[in-house]
């Protein structure tokens, strides 16, 4: 009886030290898990500025479209450029001094 | 009997035509000596005086109110810039208002003739005011449209980039956008060179300013140059980009 109850003690601490060791595994994994997903996560934040994505589709049509924009105003102010050279080289009287 | 009388009447009818024109031939003579049309017509009279310096000075007010609508409808310029164009002829006109004042008051033709000729030599409207003020809206609205341009070019950066990203031959963006730089570089020097000017444009140094001026306009027309040869530069990149990057 006593040598049945020695035998069931020898088991018992490899495996509690088994299950600490299991369970420190798990914990260490669980707390690196974040860090190490950064690598295919940021191949997907990167896609804003890099390939494929409907999001970064639609930002390069913005940037376009803001881009024509001011190819349109800069048009427009080149013609009205045109008319302050013109007003700024008019001659518009004579300050030669007259006695009346 | 009757023929005699019809050539009486005649000679009359002559007389009293010739007698019409004499009078007013008379009567222009009397009118330009009071309002002179040119230089070489002489006042003799402080009424003939006031009345020449008043229709300088009118004019000048024309010319000035006309800078102000220029300036108050420009949609290139911000208000800031308005108002110093609009506030400068407001200070123009007040000056010679005051003048006008004071030479209409005058009962001394010596004194009548000083004021008149300060419409030239405190005001310089035409030969130093106008040219400078109406350059410094041309001048404002470039520097506005230089500024914008500018802020741009990071944009173009950005979508050139994206455009090799996508695989596409870009050396022709690059080369564009590298003269857009340049440039938009060289008319902000210019502007500069052109601002830099703007406090020596006063009358009392007239009329060293006819130089002054001529640098004033070339800087301002090369800065000018600059940014249309910029704006086409820009306006083939969009078209590029947007061949490349499937814009609309």
């Amino acid at each position: 009886m006593k040598t049945q109850t020695d035998s069931k003690k020898r088991w018992l601490l490899p495996l509690v030290v088994l299950a600490l060791a299991v369970a420190l595994v798990l914990g260490g994994c669980a707390k690196a898990s974040p860090t190490s997903g950064t690598t295919p996560g940021s191949s997907q934040s990167t896609g804003a500025t890099g390939t494929g994505g409907s999001g970064q589709s639609s930002s390069t049509q913005d940037e376009l479209n803001q881009l024509q924009q001011v190819d349109q105003q800069t048009q427009n102010d080149v013609n009205t450029l045109g008319n302050d050279q013109q007003n700024a080289n008019q001659t518009t009287g004579n300050d030669q001094e007259t006695t009346p | 009997m009757k023929t005699m009388h019809t050539r009486f009447s005649k000679h009359v009818m002559a007389l009293a035509l010739a007698l019409v024109g004499a009078l007013g031939l008379v009567g222009a003579a009397s009118a330009a000596s009071v309002a002179p049309a040119a230089s070489s017509a002489k006042c003799t009279t402080v009424a003939c005086v006031q009345q020449f310096g008043d229709q300088q000075i009118s004019a000048r007010l024309e010319a000035l109110e006309k800078l102000k609508d220029t300036a108050q409808n420009h949609k290139g310029i911000t208000d800031a810039q308005r108002s110093v164009i609009i506030n400068d002829a407001n200070t123009n006109e007040n000056g010679l208002n005051t003048l006008k004042k004071q030479l209409d008051g005058e009962t001394d033709i010596k004194a009548a003739l000083a004021d008149v000729k300060n419409i030239y030599v405190q005001f310089r409207t035409y030969a130093v005011v106008l040219p400078r003020d109406y350059g410094e809206i041309w001048m404002f609205h470039q520097q506005n449209v230089v500024a914008r341009m500018q802020d741009a070019n990071q944009k173009i950066s950005d979508l050139i980039q994206k455009a090799k990203d996508a695989g596409k031959d870009v050396t022709q963006l690059q080369a564009l956008q590298q003269d857009y730089e340049a440039k938009l570089t060289d008319a902000t020097n210019h502007l500069n060179d052109a601002q830099s000017l703007i406090p020596s444009l006063v009358p009392a140094n007239y009329p060293g300013t006819d130089q002054t001026l001529k640098t004033y306009r070339a800087d301002l027309k090369t800065s000018h140059d600059d940014i249309k040869g910029a704006a086409s530069d820009l306006h083939q990149m969009v078209q590029i980009l947007k061949a490349d990057l499937g814009g609309k």
